[in-house]
């Protein structure tokens, strides 16, 4: 289908205001009586707080403002479980937890005054091994678990243990017994950094009515304005989240998290005040991926069906979770994009007193990819198969059950592997000595949908859009959903262009600002654009609709005559004859009482051609397969990445530089993840909270990247556009791992693969 | 004690008084008010407060400002002439070498002075030249693209 705006990679609407530096991200705010916020931490992981005295704190000259919990009401906040106060009220949790912050004319004053608070504590036994943690004996993180607020109700915590998942089909003990092959091995994943460039900032200001305004790097300010009332428990109409460019969020900024403390500073000195976190504070006391440690077995047929996977995966969620409540997902992404009949798979999420967890790219699925894909590039390997052809033999195609209950839509899996033949036949090459390739591949879900057509996923609610025509024939989009990097409000500024036969610079927006725009779960889940695009489309064909009404009753034609493109509303057999948009817009006021408005929600759009009542469908589950080439240094075991290949099935590049972008981005987060990143926690106490030592991959460590696009339309995504963001970072470790395996002949199961781990196991092996 | 200075940027005298302990990112910042240029980590370690300082790429966030008088400094602010776009600025549009905008300003600034020394710089090159400056968005590509656009003069 050739389109006129979609499917072209136009330039972001903000980008020459990035390039100029003129755009403002919340420390770019300026106010002359502007006061800077600073943060005191808990130098403990588990103790009783016994007291807390600012006073000398608050006498200091400069100081405006010292707050402690008794400042906010006694309410637990949390996304999912409210499991966390705003400061730390009688007990600490992990060594970081904020305990008092600090409002002063400057951040030197402000650090001054942290020094003068003095809290007394009790230390108490901590816990930081996730097994120990489960034992019954263990000591309990959350004495009063069974009492907090949650939004999964079916949450059977036990203990330290805050939740378990479990997915059985067939019977897998007895499948044992009818394979050829079968193979076990465990595996380990470190807790890693989303590493925004931007760090966590907020500015916070209050009126003389009381009224707030918060300019947040956050990219769920519908989100936020809920917890943030939560919080200081006052009507949402009593807080504003107003529009500001943030730098980045990969999951971590999509929760409440410093804010309420930048509002609780602002209201009790009267100031506005700015609240940014250091790269020490970022990796100490913000929600960082869960560590996991994963174990497999799985078993085969001769020819290399998949007969049986047994598998678990623990998650370590530290003092504070953000995260909870898609473990059945887990468990399915232990299984992957695989026919597989007998499968027993449970997944476990744990609280210890090492610091938070919450959401990063794709939250809980690099991790059992990881381990999932490494265990079928062995179990090829042993069969003497070739990985691309185990894949393809086991892959998912249309209509398969999903082990989580779904019908699957347009999968594109299998295509992915076939162009990775291809692109390997192509550019392979002859294996050189310590260099070898490594292919994996992976799925991420879609948006699960009932037979109606309703968006079943807790994690996905609705989505809404709105789109006014301006006097003059241009539109105006109405959006909450946030530009956080990755292009969502631009595609969405195509999609109205697309739709009213404007072009995309007769297209503005209006964007994430809670007074003035519809309700937005947040730029997120890789749903913005199939989500958000939904409630665009219909709010914008609403519009065409409406036009196309006024204009065939002025014209006196059948609306069925008439074309809208190019800024008129004509009749398709006589172009002549017809009227301008700015002409059709001026007769809505007496015809409809009201200006041009089209109002969408993703609720009334996605509406599937066959579905039967009682069924789960899941349209385009996101998939792709990748390779990399590595050479390992056989004196240093570091390895080297010398080219990378991505493929992914997209279902329609709406706007296909921004889709690469994603690809591209999303191989960078996973060399990290391969090769180099760990927050390194020892007894509670983390080791390198900086960039020097937690280290993220630089333009040296990223090799070329060849890309390609699939287009498998889903049937319904805005003009069979699937998912992509968050999942292009999920098959790149373990593809790394495998091409590794390939070069020096180890097999490494625990993340990173730093030189260190590399070269040990190749001197166990005998290869250096 | 404060200290009274001169600070030249984008071609203007800004006198102004600050403390001695007071980096050049934070003057730029919150005292010139010429917010363009980030601090992301305030250690040297990420790149984002990168200016031009007599032509050379610097982390502003690792010198102070009072040692900065009589210093020709060049911040992302100073880079389009008369209202146009330089070079780089454009190329960082056209290919897509821009998401969350951050690392931009930065970035750019590296790549200000390294052509100026490198007119004709291979890719290897390029990325070497650029690995002060971590950009968490685009996995290099297309910034890389883009530089050597301007490098090979396709984008003039």
């Amino acid at each position: 289908m050739d389109y006129r705006v979609l499917g072209h990679s136009l330039p972001k609407k903000e980008v020459a205001d990035k390039v100029t530096g003129r755009i403002k991200y919340s420390s770019d705010l300026l106010f002359p009586d502007l006061l800077i916020g600073r943060i005191l931490h808990s130098p403990h992981a588990h103790a009783r707080i016994l007291s807390i005295d600012i006073s000398r704190a608050a006498a200091l000259p400069g100081v405006k403002a010292v707050i402690t919990h008794s400042d906010a009401p006694r309410i637990r906040i949390g996304r999912w479980i409210q499991d966390r106060y705003v400061l730390a009220s009688d007990k600490v949790h992990y060594m970081g937890e904020p305990v008092v912050a600090v409002a002063a004319v400057d951040e030197e004053t402000a650090d001054e005054a942290l020094e003068l608070v003095r809290v007394e504590y009790q230390e108490l036994p901590a816990v930081f091994d996730v097994i120990r943690a489960m034992e019954p004996t263990a000591p309990l993180v959350h004495e009063d678990l069974s009492d907090y607020h949650c939004s999964s109700a079916n949450l059977k915590s036990q203990g330290n243990i805050l939740e378990q998942g479990k997915i059985v089909l067939g019977d897998v003990e007895s499948a044992w017994a009818q394979c050829y092959l079968i193979h076990e091995d465990n595996y380990r994943t470190p807790v890693v950094y989303q590493g925004f460039t931007q760090p966590h900032e907020t500015t916070a200001a209050v009126d003389s009515a009381g009224r707030i305004t918060v300019w947040a790097s956050n990219k769920a300010p519908f989100i936020l304005r809920q917890m943030l009332a939560q919080a200081l428990n006052i009507s949402m109409s009593r807080i504003l989240i107003a529009p500001v460019a943030v730098g980045g969020d990969f999951g971590g900024k999509g929760t409440a998290q410093t804010e309420p403390i930048c509002v609780l500073l602002a209201q009790k000195s009267g100031r506005p005040v700015r609240l940014s976190l250091s790269r020490e504070e970022e990796l100490t006391s913000t929600y960082l991926k869960e560590a996991t440690i994963m174990q497999l077995k799985a078993g085969v047929g001769r020819d290399g069906t998949l007969v049986a996977l047994q598998g678990s995966i623990i998650y370590e969620t530290g003092a504070y979770s953000d995260i909870i409540g898609g473990l059945a997902r887990s468990c399915a992404d232990l299984h992957g994009p695989y026919r597989i009949p007998n499968v027993d798979l449970t997944a476990t999420r744990v609280y210890t007193n090492n610091t938070p967890r919450g959401h990063m790219r794709a939250p809980t699925t690099p991790q059992p990819f990881f381990a999932l894909e490494s265990h079928m590039d062995m179990v090829a390997r042993k069969l003497g198969m070739d990985p691309i052809e185990f894949r393809l033999r086991n892959a998912v195609d249309e209509g398969d059950i999903l082990p989580t209950g779904q019908k699957i839509m347009n999968p594109g899996i299998k295509e992915t592997l076939r162009r990775t033949r291809e692109y390997l036949k192509r550019e392979g090459g002859e294996p050189k000595p310590n260099e070898g390739w490594g292919i994996a591949s992976f799925q991420y879900h879609g948006v699960v949908t009932d037979s109606r057509g309703v968006i079943k996923d807790r994690r996905t609610p609705q989505s809404s859009a709105w789109v006014k025509l301006n006097e003059d024939g241009s539109a105006v989009l109405i959006t909450g959903t946030l530009e956080q990097g990755c292009g969502p409000v631009s595609i969405m500024a195509q999609i109205v262009a697309e739709v009213l036969g404007i072009s995309y610079d007769d297209v503005a927006v209006v964007a994430a600002d809670t007074d003035s725009t519809p309700f937005e779960f947040g730029t997120g889940a890789s749903q913005t654009t199939f989500r958000v695009g939904l409630s665009v489309q219909t709010a914008a064909e609403e519009v065409r609709n409406q036009l196309l009404e006024l204009a065939a009753k002025k014209m006196d034609v059948s609306h069925t005559d008439l074309v809208v493109l190019g800024g008129r509303v004509y009749k398709r057999e006589d172009p002549e004859k017809g009227m301008t948009l700015a002409d059709v817009a001026a007769l809505a006021p007496s015809v409809f009482g009201s200006p041009i408005l089209g109002t969408g929600a993703s609720l009334r759009a996605a509406k599937f051609l066959g579905a039967q009542p009682g069924e789960e469908y899941m349209d385009g589950p996101q998939h792709g397969t990748h390779a990399v080439k590595v050479r390992v240094n056989p004196d240093t075991g570091k390895v080297r990445i010398l080219k990378y290949y991505g493929c992914h099935d997209v279902g329609f590049a709406i706007n296909p530089q921004s889709a690469e972008g994603q690809i591209e981005g999303g191989i960078e987060f996973g060399v990290g993840f391969g090769l180099s990143e760990e927050v390194i926690i020892r007894e509670g106490k983390t080791l390198n909270p900086n960039l020097t030592d937690y280290r993220i991959p630089t333009a040296m460590d990223m090799p070329h990247i060849d890309t390609e696009m699939v287009e498998i339309p889903s049937k319904a995504g805005p003009f069979g556009a699937k998912g992509l963001g968050e999942a292009t970072n999920v098959p790149v470790a373990p593809a790394i791992a495998n091409a590794v395996y390939e070069a020096a002949g180890v097999r490494i199961t625990g993340l990173p693969l730093t030189g260190e781990k590399v070269y040990q196991a190749m001197q166990e092996k005998g290869r250096t | 004690m404060k200290k009274s200075i001169t600070l030249n940027v984008n071609g203007t005298a800004y006198d102004i008084v600050v403390e001695p302990y007071r980096t050049l990112v934070d003057v730029l910042r919150d005292t010139l008010g010429l917010t363009g240029t980030k601090k992301g980590c305030g250690r040297g370690n990420c790149g984002t407060c990168t200016i031009l300082l007599d032509g050379k790429a610097v982390n502003s966030c690792l010198v102070l400002a009072v040692d900065m008088a009589g210093r020709s400094i060049v911040t992302i602010e100073g880079v389009a002439q008369d209202g146009r776009m330089d070079p780089i600025q454009e190329a960082f549009v056209r290919y897509g070498a821009v998401q969350c905008g951050y690392c931009t300003p930065g970035l750019i600034m590296t790549t200000k002075a390294f052509l100026e020394e490198n007119p004709t710089p291979s890719e290897e090159e390029v990325r070497s030249a650029i690995a002060g400056n971590i950009c968490r968005c685009t996995g290099y590509a297309k910034v890389v693209d883009a530089i050597l656009a301007v490098a090979q003069g396709r984008e003039q």
